[in-house]
This record gives structure tokens, C-alpha cells and sequence, in this order.
């Protein structure tokens, strides 16, 4: 896959694509400190307009420009490295510094995706690429392939995600139980009514087992060598760490009832055990409980500056049972949790969250509810890389034959 | 079986390992020790694997949440890089390199053990939680397998020695390992989606994995055009690696990170 001998001899090379980088930073530092202004990001069918105008100059440039030596050098590997490095020391900003959706044009380096130099290193990304896979798509053969399943494939998950940027919606809604909620609202916290109505019939949580731990009291965290024993019932005993546990009463739900524990089942219950733990003979007894606002938590002091806790259970799953109704009459009935998303009339519904203090008591449920129009482009881009990744594995093994 | 039982099955694993690098030494010498050294990684590779999958059923999900737990599948993962160069290529060297590496993941996991939770949020209870990790596993295998070839063609380039089989191993190495960078960031991105509602939410774990996949889009795209600058590819192949490992263990440390969904114990 070697490319045509002529590029070597161009006169643009590594220094003027680093160059080209370095001009395009300085004009849009250049540009977003004077104008005060983030860039911009089209929505339909601006988005669309636009990036048909793009591909056609792209196309342009090919076909009237090959025998140019500036469309020649952006069709080369050194315009590849200074975009992609461009590319490349943003993220890497991206990546060190903390990013705020909320900061303002002025502070570009705390809101990268949204400023004029993250828009100009696309545009770099974009032209260069694109003119290399039309370099390589046109004549077609065979052998390019896996390159354009890599090149194209990229370019077109780039191109998709950033023009359909602005098309895209995230919008929250809170549901409340037994009701029917049609507004939700969009990340400055303005309400929208995105033409869905989300009835919420019922909530449901799933729990693990809450767990007997040992404690460090000195560095004020659970000992990681000692495996914790989970708690399913009452009448049971651990090996834990050195200490034999007996686990005398366990109640996955209680409440506080004078100096000890109940049973309760509702609102602000707890988990709870009393618990005997003996070492050499030494014992060391008393309720042990994680604490939330009503009830203290308690622990059993053991040697050592130990002690056992009781972790609080951890969710394992929470379900929302909804009725979403779309503007066009389309009516679903389905249970909605996280990773298994809910599709109804090109908006996709997400369990987000719940009433965190109630636990499994939570009257509400936060969906998300997401539209992006743009998905199945990038999905199709997505879909391009995966086949030129499988086309790498075996370039790599064309290397070894040639060469070992 | 659990964490509690990795020390045995380790030092079963490491003697094994310790063994196969001694009959290295000879493994030109006589095909008997060569078959030797063949038998000795693959048992400890077997003996770590075996500890692996009762882990998995013991702990009722797969064990590659915490760091602690990839640490396992690397230290699994790049003696049978090693066995496969060995058999492929003959590189006893190679092979001498990837024991030690895992060796070394296998005593930071017996020195630091994790806490032995079972619990796992729901948004790593998916389908594409086992692909996603096992493919960038592999992928961090064979790209640091390629950084022992970039470091030892480095050390050969500044002995004034031939580099260019090492630098031909790396090539190799690099383009498999990114096919599988590739298929580990898709895969995630695809995950993510499902979970989050968005495909690339700029988290410092993607942001970091995109500029490790950058790093080594520039190492493949510089070999392309200009094969003969040996000493600054394995230059750039050295440093991606810093940043992988930074993508990989660094993140906790970072102030950037600090509300990352991809920061977990361990």
C-alpha cells in the first residue's frame, strides 16, 4: 500500500503542516477573543446545507486541484500528521484541563468543544482526510478497501457527529409516580415539550446483599485485603480476616427501636445485624448499621484501631415501568433501566436516576430523553471501522510475510 | 476460590515462568530444551487462567472492574503474545521479556491486593462490558509488546546496530494492537450510547484513549511515508505508551478526571 512515488517530491512537507496548525490556533484564539463568540453549530437544515457545500468543494478541489501543489500537499501524509497532531494536543488540553459546558467564549480553555479551535482543527481533520479517501476512492479497486473502511469510515463519523451536533437533543425529565409528565428540560434548565409523555406506573430496585467489612479507623477505609462477607440471612457465621463472626440477628430492612433494631419495612429503613466477632478468645459484640439522616450508624470496635461496619447495599438494577405516549398517537408500554434504552418515535428514553435519599422508596425516576437524527450516520461510520480494523489485523501479517 | 487463593495459583504461575526464562538461555541449543521452555509458559499460562475463570464464577461477574483485575488479564494475556511471537518468529528474547512483564503484574497483584466486592453498577451490567475490556486488554498486551521491541531497537539504534528487525516486530505488533485499540474505543462508544444516551461524552477516559489512538495513527502513518527516520518512530512508539499507561492507571491522579465515570477503586 505504498503511495505514489510523485508525492515524495512535493515542496510543502512536516514544517509548513505544523506551521498551517499553528496559524489556524492563533486565528481561532484570534477569533473567539474578539468576537466574544463560541463557534457556531447549524441545526436543520443549515447542518445539512453546509455539509453538502463542504463535500462538493472537497470534490471540486480533487478533480481541478490535483495538479496543484497546495490541494497536493493537503492530500499528503505530512498534512496528515500537523491535523491530526493539531487534533490531537486539543484533546490533549481536553484532557488535563477540567471542561465546563457552562463556561463562557473568553474562558476557551475550560469549553473546548464549543470553541473556534476545536471547530478549526475539525475543519483541518475533515479536508485532509477527505481529500486523501477521494484520492484513494477514485479509480476504485479492490485493494483499497480496507483503507477506505478506515479513512472513509472515520471521515464519515467526524463529519456526522459534528454536523449533527446541533440537531442533536438531550432533554431531562422527572417523572413522578402515577402521573404523566410531558415537559422535560434541556441543559441551561429551560422547559421543552419534545412531543412525549411519560406515565410512571411503578419503580423498582434491586439491591446486592449489603456486606460486614473491616474497617481501618486510622486511615478511614475498608481494609482491601480482607474479603467481606455478604449477608443474607440471620444465624450465620464468616471468617473474617482473623475474626470468627457470628451473625446473630440480620434485618435487610430496619429501624432503631431503643437500644437496638426491628424489623421495618419503609421509608428511611436501614439494614442491620448484631453481630459477635472473636479473636483468641476476646469477643467483640453490638448492632452494627450504615447511618442515613434518621438513624446513627454504628460499628463494632474490634483490636488494632479495626472495626467491623456494615456497608450499605448497593443497587443492582432499578426498573421504571412507564407508558410513553408520542405526539403521533404511538403508545408503548415497556420497563425502562439503565443500558436498555426505550425507542419510541425517533427519541431514545433513558433511566437516568431516581430519589437517591428514598432508595427503593423513590416516588420519582429521571429519564433522559435523546433524539439525534444524525445517529445512523455515525452509526454507518462506526460500522466502516470495524471491517477496516479486521483489515488491519491482516495488514499486519502481510508485513511479517514480506519481511521475516 | 478467590483473591484469597491468588497466592498460590501465582507462585505456581511464577515458577513455571521463572523456569521457562532459565531453559531460554538454551533454547537455541537443543530442541529438547526448546519444546522445555514452550511447555513451561504455556502450564503458566494455564495456571493463571485456571485462577482466572474460577474468579469470574466466584465473584458472579467478570472480574475486570477494578485495576487489579485488568492487571490479571494483562499478566494473562502477554505470555501468550510472547508464546505465539516464540512460535511464530523464534524470538526467545521477546518471549524472555513478555514472562517478566507479566511476572512483574503478577507480584504488584500479590502485594496489592484488591478488595474482593462483588458489586457491580448497573451501567457496567451490559453486553458489551466483556468485549469492550477483553479487546483493549489484548490491544495494551501487544502495544507493549511492541514498546519492548521500540526499546530495544531504540538501545540497538544508539549501539550503532541494526534496528530493523525490531522495528519490523513493532510494525507488526502496532497494526494488530491498533486493530484492536480500534474495536476496544468503537465498542465503547457503542456501549456508551446504550448507556449514557451518547456515543462521545469527552470523558478523560475516552479523551485520553483518543489521544493514545492518535499517538500511534502518527507512529503508522510516519513508518508509511518515511520508513528510514527509525529513531524517531520508536521514539513516538516509546512515548504513546506513556500516554496509554496514563489513559490506563494514570486517570485517578488527574484534576481532570475527577468526575470521570471511568475512576474506580483499586
Amino acid at each position: 500500500m505504498s503511495l505514489p512515488r510523485k508525492l515524495w517530491s512535493f515542496p510543502w512537507s512536516y514544517a509548513e503542516s505544523f506551521l498551517i496548525g499553528f496559524a489556524l490556533c492563533v486565528t481561532a484564539i484570534a477569533i473567539q477573543f474578539f468576537t466574544r463568540s463560541f463557534a457556531p453549530l447549524p441545526s436543520f437544515p443549515v447542518n445539512i446545507i453546509v455539509l453538502c457545500l463542504f463535500v462538493i468543494v472537497l470534490i471540486l478541489l480533487f478533480i481541478f486541484g490535483r495538479n496543484n501543489s497546495l490541494v497536493q500537499w493537503m492530500m499528503s501524509i505530512p498534512a496528515t500528521i500537523g491535523a491530526v497532531s493539531f487534533f490531537g494536543l486539543i484533546s490533549l488540553m481536553m484532557g488535563l484541563i477540567p471542561q465546563f459546558p457552562q463556561a463562557p467564549p473568553t474562558d476557551i480553555l475550560h469549553n473546548i468543544t464549543e470553541s473556534w479551535l476545536y471547530f478549526f482543527s475539525l475543519v483541518y481533520i475533515l479536508t485532509v482526510l477527505g481529500l486523501v479517501t477521494l484520492k484513494r476512492l477514485v479509480p476504485f479497486k479492490v485493494k483499497n478497501f480496507g483503507f477506505q473502511m478506515n479513512h472513509l469510515g472515520l471521515w464519515i463519523v467526524l463529519a456526522g457527529s459534528s454536523f449533527g451536533a446541533g440537531d442533536m437533543q438531550r432533554l431531562t425529565m422527572e417523572t413522578q409516580l402515577g402521573k404523566t409528565e410531558w415537559i422535560a428540560f434541556n441543559r441551561w434548565g429551560e422547559p421543552v415539550e419534545p412531543g412525549i409523555a411519560v406515565e410512571l406506573k411503578a419503580f423498582h430496585i434491586d439491591f446486592f446483599e449489603p456486606s460486614l467489612q473491616v474497617y481501618d479507623t486510622l486511615t478511614n477505609k475498608s481494609v482491601k485485603r480482607i474479603k467481606p462477607a455478604y449477608l443474607t440471612q440471620s444465624k450465620t457465621s464468616f471468617t473474617i480476616g482473623d475474626y470468627q463472626v457470628q451473625v446473630k440477628e440480620f434485618y435487610p430492612e430496619a429501624m432503631a427501636m431503643g437500644d437496638g433494631f426491628k424489623s421495618f419495612i419503609g421509608p428511611g429503613s436501614i439494614p442491620a445485624a448484631f453481630v459477635v466477632a472473636e479473636k483468641d478468645g476476646k469477643k467483640y459484640e453490638g448492632w452494627v448499621n450504615p447511618q442515613n439522616r434518621m438513624i446513627r450508624g454504628n460499628t463494632v470496635y474490634l483490636d488494632e484501631g479495626l472495626a467491623l461496619i456494615l456497608q450499605p447495599s448497593q443497587p443492582k438494577r432499578y426498573v421504571s415501568q412507564v407508558k410513553v405516549y408520542s405526539s403521533s398517537g404511538t403508545i408503548i408500554t415497556d420497563s425502562l433501566q439503565v443500558n436498555s434504552p426505550l425507542y419510541i418515535d425517533g427519541w431514545y428514553l433513558y433511566q437516568v436516576s431516581y430519589n437517591q435519599e428514598m432508595g427503593r422508596w423513590s416516588e420519582t425516576s429521571t429519564i433522559e430523553l435523546n433524539k439525534d437524527p444524525w445517529l445512523p450516520v455515525v452509526y454507518t461510520g462506526i460500522f466502516m471501522l470495524i471491517i477496516g480494523s479486521v483489515f488491519l489485523f491482516f495488514r499486519g501479517s502481510k508485513i511479517k510475510e514480506q519481511t521475516l | 476460590m478467590s483473591w484469597n487463593s491468588f497466592p498460590i495459583f501465582s507462585f505456581i504461575t511464577l515458577g513455571f515462568w521463572v523456569l521457562a526464562i532459565i531453559t531460554m538461555f538454551f533454547y537455541n541449543r537443543n530442541s529438547k530444551y526448546s519444546t522445555l521452555t514452550q511447555a513451561l509458559m504455556l502450564l503458566g499460562i494455564i495456571s493463571l487462567a485456571t485462577f482466572t475463570s474460577f474468579l469470574w464464577v466466584e465473584l458472579q461477574r467478570p472480574p475486570m472492574r477494578t485495576l487489579g483485575e485488568t492487571r490479571l488479564w494483562y499478566a494473562l494475556f502477554m505470555p501468550v503474545i510472547g508464546y505465539i511471537v516464540l512460535i511464530r518468529w523464534k524470538y526467545v528474547w521477546f518471549a524472555g521479556y513478555c514472562l517478566l512483564l507479566a511476572s512483574v503484574f503478577v507480584l504488584i497483584n500479590l502485594l496489592k491486593p484488591e478488595i474482593h466486592d462483588k458489586t457491580l453498577m448497573p451501567a457496567l451490567q451490559s453486553i458489551w462490558f466483556v468485549p469492550h475490556v477483553i479487546v483493549y486488554i489484548i490491544s495494551y498486551s501487544l502495544l507493549g509488546a511492541s514498546t519492548l521491541a521500540a526499546i530495544v531497537g531504540l538501545y540497538m539504534h544508539y549501539r550503532k546496530k541494526d534496528t530493523e528487525t525490531f522495528i519490523r516486530l513493532a510494525d507488526n505488533l502496532v497494526y494488530i494492537g491498533f486493530g484492536f485499540l480500534t474495536l476496544g474505543l468503537v465498542f465503547g462508544a457503542l456501549w456508551a450510547k446504550q448507556a449514557w444516551g451518547h456515543y462521545w461524552t469527552w470523558d478523560p477516559k475516552e479523551t485520553w484513549a483518543l489521544i493514545t489512538w492518535l499517538g500511534y495513527l502518527v507512529y503508522m502513518h510516519i513508518r508509511h511515508r518515511n520508513p528510514h527516520w527509525k529513531s524517531l518512530s520508536l521514539w513516538i512508539l516509546a512515548l504513546t505508551f506513556m500516554v496509554l499507561l496514563m489513559c490506563w492507571f494514570g486517570m485517578n491522579l488527574l484534576p481532570a478526571a475527577q468526575n470521570s465515570v471511568h475512576v474506580y477503586a483499586g
